[in-house]
């Protein structure tokens, strides 16, 4: 039976690092309401999942990593504007969708890492690097 | 420069393959959730197991240097998190919920390592230190986290296995 990570519906602020990892029969992400993250996000070797949803995402303080999870297709956080930090993709090796902040709106990062990922670039990743 | 989040997997690059490391403590006898703030001395380990290689090389360095991989790492990563510095300790009495005007609150620092001590979170609105979730669940049993607004500390899901 797969899991899913998704029912804390109410869950807004997170005061330090959010971390995900080593959850083998994980199949989604999905923080409906989170807006601020006062550390690192970080999400790995998480084999079985699949996607990655968080809307109304606006802060990360530090920095944004998502590596090794093998099933990984999809990653949303369309109203990310603040990145402390790099955001860095390494090892998805199906992720085929990234939503990252927007065109017009595009969020800072002090470096962009995509490495072993289904795509070397992804349209509608949205950030400036520096 | 040290993780934020303590030790954890290859994708610290700030690290590299080094993870910082603290001697461990202890940590038996602790029940499914717990509170608290206590020090322990370091378990007393077999020298020829695994384990006892690590604290072996915990007590005379404050770095490991070697690569680790697979089961290994998932391993290595779990222990040391487990020694690192805000590690929530044993209190029999488990999480102290406190009913304020917002809704029950935790002040404190919880490990959720069962599905029934998952459920004793049912409600709460607000932790106050971190929060840590692993073991083996259900999804309805993540349920109990649906009125969760805020937690202050670290936030983490990490080994977690469906039933």
């Amino acid at each position: 039976m797969p899991l899913t990570l998704d029912q804390a519906t109410s869950l807004e602020h997170v005061g330090d690092t959010l971390y995900i990892g080593f959850n083998d029969d994980l199949e989604r992400i999905s923080f409906p309401k989170l807006k601020t993250i006062g550390g690192a996000l970080i999400i790995e070797h998480n084999g079985a999942l699949k996607e990655i949803l968080l809307p109304a995402l606006e802060r990360i303080a530090k920095y944004l990593h998502i590596h090794d999870n093998a099933g990984l297709v999809v990653v949303e956080a369309p109203k990310l504007r603040e990145l402390g930090g790099e955001l860095s993709l390494s090892g998805n090796t199906n992720l085929h969708t990234v939503k990252v902040s927007v065109a017009s709106a595009p969020a800072h990062v002090t470096k962009l890492e995509i490495k072993d990922c289904g795509k070397p670039i992804y349209p509608s990743l949205h950030i400036k690097v520096g | 420069m040290t993780s934020p989040i303590g030790p954890k997997g290859p994708s610290d690059t700030a690290m590299g393959r080094v993870l910082q490391f603290r001697r461990p403590e202890t940590t038996s006898a602790a029940p499914a959730m717990s509170t608290s703030t206590s020090t322990e001395p370091p378990a007393a380990t077999s020298s020829a197991s695994p384990s006892a290689v690590f604290d072996s090389v915990a007590g005379h360095s404050n770095t490991i240097a070697m690569p680790v991989e697979g089961a290994a790492l998932s391993q290595l990563v779990a222990r040391l998190r487990a020694t690192s510095g805000d590690h929530v300790k044993a209190n029999a009495a488990g999480p102290v919920v406190v009913k304020t005007a917002e809704g029950p609150v935790i002040s404190d620092s919880v490990e959720i390592d069962s599905r029934a001590a998952l459920h004793e979170l049912d409600g709460v609105v607000r932790v106050g230190g971190s929060l840590s979730v692993e073991g083996t669940i259900k999804n309805a049993d993540l349920l109990a986290l649906r009125d969760l607004r805020a937690v202050e500390g670290r936030l983490t899901f990490e080994s977690l296995k469906s039933v």
